[in-house]
Formats: C-alpha cells, sequence, structure tokens
C-alpha cells in the first residue's frame, strides 16, 4: 500500500522526470551526430525518426509530461515554480535556436547543405537547450530539500 | 537570498516545528517550491505569499519584507 502523501509523490516523479529529461536532450543530441554521415547525409528512416521524436520531446516541453498521473499530483508537478522554469526554459530554446540560426547563415560552406538540414539543426540545438535548461532549474531546486 | 526581497519563511517554518514537506502539504504546493522559497532561489506570486502565510498563521509582511 502507497502511504506517501501526493506531495513526496510529486516530489519524487518530478526529480525523476528532470533526470529523464535531461537524459532525452543528450540522447536527441547524441543520436543526431551518430546518425548524420559527412558524405552521405543521414539516412531516409533517420529524418522520420528525427521528426517524430522531436514532436515528442516538443510536447514534452508543452505540457511538462506527466499527464497519466492525477490531477493532484500533476498540479504540484507543475507549480508555481515549475512554471516559472519550464518560461525560463523555453526563452532559452528560443534564443538558442535564433543564435544558431544567425550563426549557420554565416558558416563557411552553408550553401552545400540543405533547408532541411539548417532546419534539423536549428530545432535540435533549440529543443536540447530548453529541455537541459528545464532539467537544471529542476534540479537545483531539489537540492537540500 | 534575493537582493529585492528578504523572507523568514524557514525561521517560521522552523518555529513551527514544520518540515519542508508538512508545510508543502499545508500550503498546497511542492516542496521543491518551499525549499526555493526559503533559499530566496525564487519569489513567490502574492497568492503563493498568501497561502504560505495562511499555512503558517501568520501575515505576509511576517513572511516577507523588502530590505531597507
Amino acid at each position: 500500500m502507497n502511504t506517501r502523501s501526493p506531495v513526496e509523490i510529486a516530489d519524487r516523479l518530478s526529480r525523476k522526470r528532470a533526470i529523464l529529461i535531461a537524459c532525452a536532450a543528450v540522447a536527441f543530441v547524441v543520436a543526431q551526430l551518430l546518425a548524420t554521415r559527412p558524405q552521405t547525409g543521414q539516412p531516409a528512416l533517420w529524418t522520420l525518426t528525427f521528426w517524430c521524436w522531436s514532436m515528442v520531446l516538443l510536447l514534452l516541453i508543452a505540457t511538462g509530461g506527466g499527464l497519466l498521473h492525477q490531477t493532484k499530483i500533476r498540479a504540484l508537478m507543475n507549480d508555481e515554480v515549475s512554471r516559472d522554469h519550464h518560461r525560463t526554459a523555453v526563452g532559452a530554446g528560443f534564443w538558442t535556436a535564433m543564435i544558431t540560426a544567425l550563426v549557420f547563415y554565416w558558416v563557411p560552406g552553408v550553401d552545400n547543405h540543405t533547408a532541411r538540414a539548417a532546419i534539423q539543426l536549428i530545432v535540435t540545438v533549440g529543443v536540447a537547450a530548453a529541455l537541459l535548461v528545464f532539467a537544471y532549474l529542476e534540479l537545483r531546486a531539489h537540492r537540500d530539500a | 537570498m534575493h537582493d529585492h526581497l528578504r523572507n523568514r519563511l524557514r525561521e517560521a517554518r522552523v518555529r513551527r516545528n514544520l518540515t519542508q514537506a508538512e508545510l508543502a502539504t499545508l500550503a498546497d504546493v511542492s516542496r521543491k517550491t518551499i525549499n526555493t522559497v526559503e533559499n530566496g532561489v525564487f519569489i513567490p506570486s502574492t497568492v503563493l505569499a498568501l497561502r504560505l502565510a495562511r499555512a503558517l498563521g501568520t501575515s505576509v509582511e511576517a513572511l516577507f519584507q523588502l530590505p531597507g
């Protein structure tokens, strides 16, 4: 029987969520690097995988996850502090994506890249930055709690 | 501690022999919220400040003050 209070359950799930989000962001970036071949680009299947994976991570950013948990638990997981972290993380993701796009614009040989490759790079960096910032802020908030 | 707001949340909580988790339950917030407010990392909204004050049976002004 589970005798833990909703606060304790939300605390544990929130910590777990932050760790999973950090791992998902790192895995997303690493998979991109591993899937890219300098000569041949990326396999066709990977572009579909990338698209689906990006959508899942964006959904995670948009909702904060925990959709299967009780409303009470979910409200505690996404309370005022988490919503503040969420806003900061989305802002960080946006600015990282913008800076990546502007830097990429001036990279020598950029004309050799397809528009799809450029979009993929910007989305990857933006999504990963948002997830990592959120995970960092959440884990920092849990420290000493 | 945040430069723009001093808080005595930890002192008030300890005075009432409450853990962070117990205060979180009373105020209906997460434990990390209590932690970040106590450490001055997060400035609470008016609603959260009122809930914390109510949970501790005190006033918002007793918990949070402007410096100076």
